[in-house]
């Protein structure tokens, strides 16, 4: 079309764009200055209230992780001085992308409850597994699960089998993590 | 990252997972380029030739640029910017070096900025924390996946024209009818069982 | 600016141009965030956020910016809104964002937003703009709406999370799954066009 290439106009173009850019880069950083303590304060009351409630004895303190890896953490649970087992928080895959579990595990290893702290599935058919009801099977059993329709142990949510593998998996998983983490491996 | 773990991520995402049967990214070119089967053609391609490189570039800026500087809240920011000069970068290299394929492509390209798969594409690479090689490969075969669909759709809609249909339906609805079908179709993969 | 004026632009974006079933802009998150009212209604108002914001400070810079760059710079400044409200969801309505998922970044690649910093408030002053955007917003909002009640109602057997289809009724999942997505949308929009056709004007189409 109109072939304007003389070096002023390219000029002008270019920090016009760059100024456009810089204003709306120094906003974002001024909202994520105000809004990221927020941010994290509520990501960390939402996690030590799951990781409460899969271990209802413990005193509740989870701050200090004796294991963090990015991904899993496990977090000592006490109460009064004496050892009850671990609070893990453990990822899961399911449907929508990845869930956040948190799981109590006993000093016998015996899981204590299962919660979901975060998940992204679809509404109505997997966030069914986000029930208290379906995650108490798990409640007072130890040893590597399975779905009803791989093998036996758990009942699979109608419609969801992908997020109800997905957190079987994850729960094995961090039984797993507690074994090894009891046996001194980690 | 073993060879069947990529294979499954290209196969989740050409039929598990596809981006505009499951995941609902892409629908507007979707709906609007599918009435003749070469264009149909011709988008899909420049899609997926699109999201490729976007995977690849803004892997790129998020691991040397945004994560460094701890600037990650600027991630929709930069993707943003880092595909809309890619598709002007590509359309102007394609009009100078390969003029046939400008020629196949090149209306379609400016099209893609605001093609949500494309965005949805590196956003998602990050959030699944996906490596390099598997970024692209989620790319191309999203592509690819963006690809199969489009094809079908078009085939359907060229027929649905000689169809009777209430006249209520002309148009769109007939249309979205028709890819709740094509959806119910796909939903056999979701069954499918990958390593 | 008039309140008549006002209330016909309110019109406009709500009922005669409604962006998702009339002008048919947006279809992506439409389908695929309507599985429950809460995420319908959270999606819309959060997009009728960035609207007005966006449309209000387009229509500011609208002639200071060359229109070779014209594109570029309004997609920075949608993508910067969209992140603010993204940061501000997270801060307070953390459970909201959680669910929306990868849609909230993906507003900035909204159609509606896009077409209208374009076609409106890049030739208009300010005030019209940002009502324009409040018009548009709240129409798409309204249709998420519709479709959110449809959908959650038939394929959940809930409203707003509250059970209020006896339980007789075994809900039909197919309606919240991406199927029930399409085959909504689709059925929403004979309807506007059947509408349209009978009353040749077109009113309240999307009254549900």
């Amino acid at each position: 079309m109109n072939d304007v290439t003389s070096k002023t106009y390219i000029l002008r173009l270019t920090v016009t764009l760059f100024l456009v850019t810089a204003v709306v880069a120094l906003l974002l950083s001024f909202v994520n200055a105000v809004t990221k303590d927020t941010i994290a304060e509520k990501a960390r009351q939402k996690l030590s209230a799951a990781l409460c409630e899969v271990m209802p004895e413990a005193d509740d303190e989870f701050s200090d992780p004796i294991y963090d890896d990015g991904s899993c953490q496990v977090y000592k649970a006490t109460s009064g001085g004496r050892d009850l087992g671990w609070c893990i928080k453990y990822p899961a895959f399911g449907y929508g992308g990845e869930l956040t579990l948190a799981v109590g595990v006993s000093e016998s290893l015996e899981v204590t409850g299962v919660a979901i702290v975060e998940h992204s599935e679809t509404a109505g058919m997997g966030s069914k597994a986000d029930n208290p009801d379906w995650l108490s099977q798990f409640v007072g059993r130890s040893g590597a699960f399975t779905l009803k329709g791989d093998g036996d142990h758990i009942d699979a949510v109608t419609g969801a089998t992908v997020t109800s593998r997905a957190v079987t998996a994850g729960v094995n998983g961090a039984l797993e993590l507690a074994a090894q983490i009891k046996g001194g491996e980690k | 990252m073993s060879i069947t773990g990529l294979i499954s991520i290209a196969l989740s995402a050409i039929l598990i997972e596809n981006f505009i049967l499951v995941k609902f990214l892409g629908i507007c070119p979707f709906l609007g380029v599918s009435k003749k089967m070469d264009t149909a053609v011709g988008m899909g391609l420049a899609v997926i030739f699109v999201m490729g490189l976007a995977s690849l570039f803004t892997w790129l800026v998020n691991h040397f640029l945004l994560v460094p500087l701890h600037l990650e809240y600027m991630q929709t920011l930069a993707y943003i910017l880092v595909i809309a000069s890619l598709v002007q970068f590509v359309e102007m290299f394609l009009q100078k070096s390969i003029p046939t394929l400008y020629r196949a492509l090149g209306i379609y390209l400016p099209l893609i900025t605001t093609n949500c798969a494309v965005l949805g594409v590196a956003v998602l690479n990050t959030t699944k924390g996906y490596n390099l090689l598997e970024s692209v490969v989620y790319g191309v075969s999203g592509g690819i996946g963006f690809l199969v669909a489009i094809v079908l759709f078009a085939s359907i809609r060229e027929r649905i024209q000689f169809s009777e249909h209430p006249k209520a339906f002309e148009g769109f609805p007939i249309a979205l009818v028709s890819s709740a079908l094509l959806a119910m179709a796909f939903m056999g993969f979701s069954g499918l069982k990958i390593w | 600016m008039t309140f008549k004026k006002f209330l016909g632009q309110m019109k406009n974006g709500i009922i005669t141009e409604n962006p998702s079933l009339v002008l048919l802009l947006g279809m992506c998150a439409t389908m695929a965030v309507s599985t429950s009212l809460k995420n319908g209604l959270g999606m819309g108002l959060a997009t009728t956020a960035v609207l007005i914001c966006s449309n209000t400070v387009v229509s500011l810079i609208r002639k200071l910016i060359p229109s070779k760059i014209r594109i570029a710079s309004f997609v920075v400044v949608i993508a910067g809104f969209v992140t603010i409200v993204e940061m501000l969801l997270d801060a307070f309505i953390p459970t909201l964002s959680n669910a929306l998922g990868v849609f909230l970044p993906l507003i900035v690649v909204n159609c509606i937003i896009l077409a209208r910093a374009e076609s409106f408030a890049s030739k208009n002053p300010p005030l019209s703009s940002a009502v324009d955007g409040l018009s548009m917003g709240l129409g798409f909002t309204c249709s998420l709406c519709a479709m959110s009640i449809i959908r959650e109602i038939l394929g959940n057997g809930t409203l707003w999370g509250v059970r209020v289809v006896p339980s007789v009724y075994e809900p039909a999942l197919l309606v919240i799954m991406p199927v029930g997505g399409f085959l909504t949308l689709g059925f929403l929009i004979a309807l506007v066009q059947h509408i349209k056709s009978k009353h040749s004007g077109g009113k309240e189409e999307d009254e549900q």
